[in-house]
């Protein structure tokens, strides 16, 4: 091999791998857009109708074999690419790169004509819009709703989601727009102007319908300037059991309309300031509970925290029992994420932990015991629930010593972790026998 | 030639050995020492949350049996353990020592600082309510600087009080906004004090304006899940915050960057589980609440 062999190899190489990825991008036909329909067909062939097929021929060909789409196509409405380029504008009748000879990917295809469905900077999107699982809610065919949509008004959004639907068939008073359909409030893509897919921000979505200067409205209020609150705060916008579509759990001094208790008079210069900061404004009515808080040798911080109580319950209704600001999980979850974490990666589940019964375990408000437990004895505390190991299981109790540390007696912890591990069974090891020999050295192998 | 060929090889050699030398901080480790169990009777500890070093003492918030105890400490070995009881203090969280060999002692359950000399006997309470106040001052941690002025991290009214040796108060400095929730401070020799905000894990000082607390920090919860105790290398201004939930101690430059992750979590000694107040003493041994094993651990530093 001379030198110039060697040259030219180098050259055919280095054009070799140029010429790849062109060879393989060619591969990838582009779908036709919306727009290249029929006005842009040619006898000699382009990219709107790239296979070259007759005019009358693009559905009839498919047709052929897929004889059942015979049907799909006298529904009402048409995919408009399908009516005007046939199947060849989202389908390659040869080979694609793609499932169902799609032309792109599932999660692409659409977005090649319907490009401003998911708007930048949008504040909240839809996830299956989102993921492009586009078919989800459409027909990509046909169909016998406006929009191609595979059902008609909130039958569509209640196949997913199913609680709202459950919640909005039980209540007592009913939200009117929602009964007419989700998207009065809702927008089914993306919105850019507010979160959960809203058209606008509360208050400002509401008062497209609510008229916060009307004296019906402000008597409803106790005549408090509560026109730039949150309505959500208070008024469950999917309907609720309670008059005013109030949340299900509602404070009393609120439901009964005292709410001179914690805020100013409504003709006050600050009406809607509060008589008292933190914990010390409950304490008016719930004295026996902070009480008993603060006679503990542990308190839950957020408790005696700058906005204390407000931290975890919220003042007015709520859909949560306790007036609780979320779900509980959320709720020990905004500042114990770790430990909500570790419970969801665990293999094992600890039932209490999943379904969010933290307060099975910890006191929320405080303790004598470490971690704010509700038990001074883990035995004791464990026991609750699985009564039959405190009697027949490895020996423990304050007599039995942990061989690993003088200080420590056998108990449940000695061995799990109630949160979760990476492990099975809620050990901290790797096996069984990892753990065990941990006390059990002699039999370490 | 072979000469202009060895010192092209010793200028690559310097060349590759430059960032290497340059820029690479030297990391700390650490190599367990010993356990403290006991009193000096014997008795066990259980569940101690605060651990302080001083110039020749340590004292420990033995809270689970709410009451101090007291070692000697030379040479980074902590002997005796005196036990010190008294109706002031029920549930010890947080402990320092001052200069002078002062004891401060932060009692959970009165929410109140006790102060007692060196042998462990009541001086007083530190009269707190001598700062403005909208909400009850509810003290989590305290500490010391060099000229005995005290710090109180007050989540009551989400703030750090600064008294000076004196006990009078002299300033107040509000917790930065939009904070988690902060429970846990330590302050330089030079007065800055820096805090952990539990919910986020980052650091924050006041540093640069004593006025406002800054971010040091980007959020350290990879490695840091929930702080249980902060403590600051005088000599170097590194800082160590134990990690109550996975168990361990991360260590932090003074600009905030994470230098390391060290120790694990377990029963055995040398592990910790739920950690909370540190401290080093003179020699830079750490000295950790090792809470959920009874005891405190010592290690020594390895360089």
């Amino acid at each position: 091999m001379n030198k110039r062999t060697n040259i030219s190899l180098v050259i055919l190489t280095v054009l070799s791998l140029c010429l790849v990825p062109h060879v393989y991008a060619a591969k990838k036909a582009k779908p036709a857009t919306e727009t290249s329909g029929a006005a842009s067909e040619t006898a000699g062939g382009n990219q709107a109708n790239p296979f070259r097929l007759k005019p009358d021929a693009r559905l009839k060909i498919c047709l052929t074999c897929h004889a059942d789409f015979e049907d799909k196509l006298k529904k009402p409405f048409i995919h408009t690419p399908l009516k005007t380029a046939g199947c060849v504008a989202c389908h390659n009748p040869h080979a694609a790169s793609y499932p169902k000879q799609l032309q792109a990917d599932t999660s692409a295809i659409c977005l090649t004509c319907h490009k401003t469905i998911l708007p930048k900077g949008a504040r909240s999107t839809h996830k299956v819009a989102l993921e492009g699982k586009c078919v989800l809610c459409h027909d990509p065919h046909s169909s016998d709703f406006k929009f191609n949509l595979r059902a008609n008004g909130n039958a569509l959004c209640f196949t997913c989601h199913k609680d709202k639907a459950d919640t909005i068939s039980k209540v007592k008073f009913k939200h009117d727009p929602v009964e007419k359909g989700c998207t009065n409030c809702h927008n089914p893509h993306a919105s850019t102007t507010a979160s959960a897919l809203l058209k606008d921000e509360v208050p400002a979505l509401c008062k497209s319908c609510h008229q916060t200067d009307k004296p019906i409205f402000q008597r409803q209020h106790m005549n408090y300037p509560v026109e730039k609150s949150r309505c959500t705060m208070c008024h469950s916008v999917h309907g609720s059991n309670r008059v005013g579509m109030i949340y299900d759990t509602a404070h009393p001094p609120f439901s009964n309309k005292t709410c001179y208790l914690c805020h100013d008079k409504s003709d006050a210069a600050q009406p809607l300031a509060l008589k008292k900061q933190g914990f010390e404004l409950c304490k008016g009515c719930h004295n026996n509970l902070v009480n008993e808080m603060f006679s503990k040798n542990i308190l839950h911080w957020p408790t005696v925290g700058k906005d204390g109580c407000l931290n975890c319950h919220t003042p007015h209704a709520s859909p949560q029992a306790s007036l609780l600001k979320k779900p509980i999980t959320q709720l020990c979850g905004t500042c114990h994420a770790d430990t909500i974490k570790r419970q969801e990666m665990s293999p094992t589940k600890h039932p209490p932990v999943i379904e969010g019964q933290c307060t099975v375990c910890h006191n929320p408000h405080g303790s004598d015991n470490v971690l704010l437990l509700t038990q001074p004895s883990a035995i004791e505390l464990c026991g609750q629930c699985h009564d039959w190991q405190k009697h027949s299981t490895h020996p423990v109790g304050e007599k039995i010593i942990d061989k690993r540390n003088k200080n420590l007696t056998v108990q449940c912890l000695s061995c799990h972790r109630s949160h979760g591990t990476e492990y099975l069974h809620l050990i901290p090891f790797k096996t069984t026998t990892e753990l065990c020999t941990q006390c059990h050295v002699e039999k370490e192998r | 030639m072979k000469g202009a060929g060895l010192s092209r090889l010793i200028i690559l050699m310097l060349l590759l050995s430059f960032p290497l030398s340059s820029f690479s901080a030297e990391a700390i480790r650490l190599k367990y020492a010993y356990t403290l169990y006991d009193d000096e009777k014997g008795n066990g500890l259980k569940e101690p949350q605060g651990v302080a070093c001083g110039t020749d003492s340590l004292v420990v918030a033995d809270s689970g049996n709410g009451r101090i105890v007291l070692y000697s400490l030379h040479s980074g070995d902590a002997k005796g353990g005196k036990e010190i009881k008294m109706q002031q203090i029920v549930y010890p969280v947080r402990v320092k020592i001052s200069s002078k060999g002062d004891i401060f002692v932060l009692d959970d359950r009165s929410r109140k600082v006790v102060r007692l000399n060196h042998e462990g006997a009541f001086l007083r309470y530190v009269e707190l309510e001598g700062a403005p106040t909208e909400s009850m001052i509810v003290p989590v941690d305290i500490a010391l600087d060099n000229d005995d002025n005290l710090y109180v991290l007050d989540v009551g009214n989400g703030r750090v009080l600064v008294f000076g040796a004196d006990e009078k108060f002299q300033r107040q400095i509000e917790f930065p906004k939009g904070y988690g929730f902060i429970a846990v401070m330590a302050v330089d020799p030079k007065g800055a004090i820096y805090l952990v905000d539990s919910v986020t894990a980052t650091v924050y000082s006041n540093a640069q304006d004593p006025s406002v607390f800054s971010p040091i920090s980007s959020s350290l919860k990879d490695d840091l899940k929930f702080a249980g105790g902060m403590t600051i290398d005088k000599s170097t201004g590194i800082i160590y915050i134990s990690d109550q939930n996975s168990g361990g101690i991360i260590v932090v430059g003074h600009d905030g960057v994470l230098q390391s992750r060290l120790l694990d979590f377990g029963w055995k000694e040398g592990s910790v589980r739920y950690p909370t107040q540190i401290c080093l003493d003179m020699s830079s041994d750490l000295f950790i609440a090792d809470r959920g094993n009874n005891r405190i651990e010592a290690f020594a530093p390895l360089k």
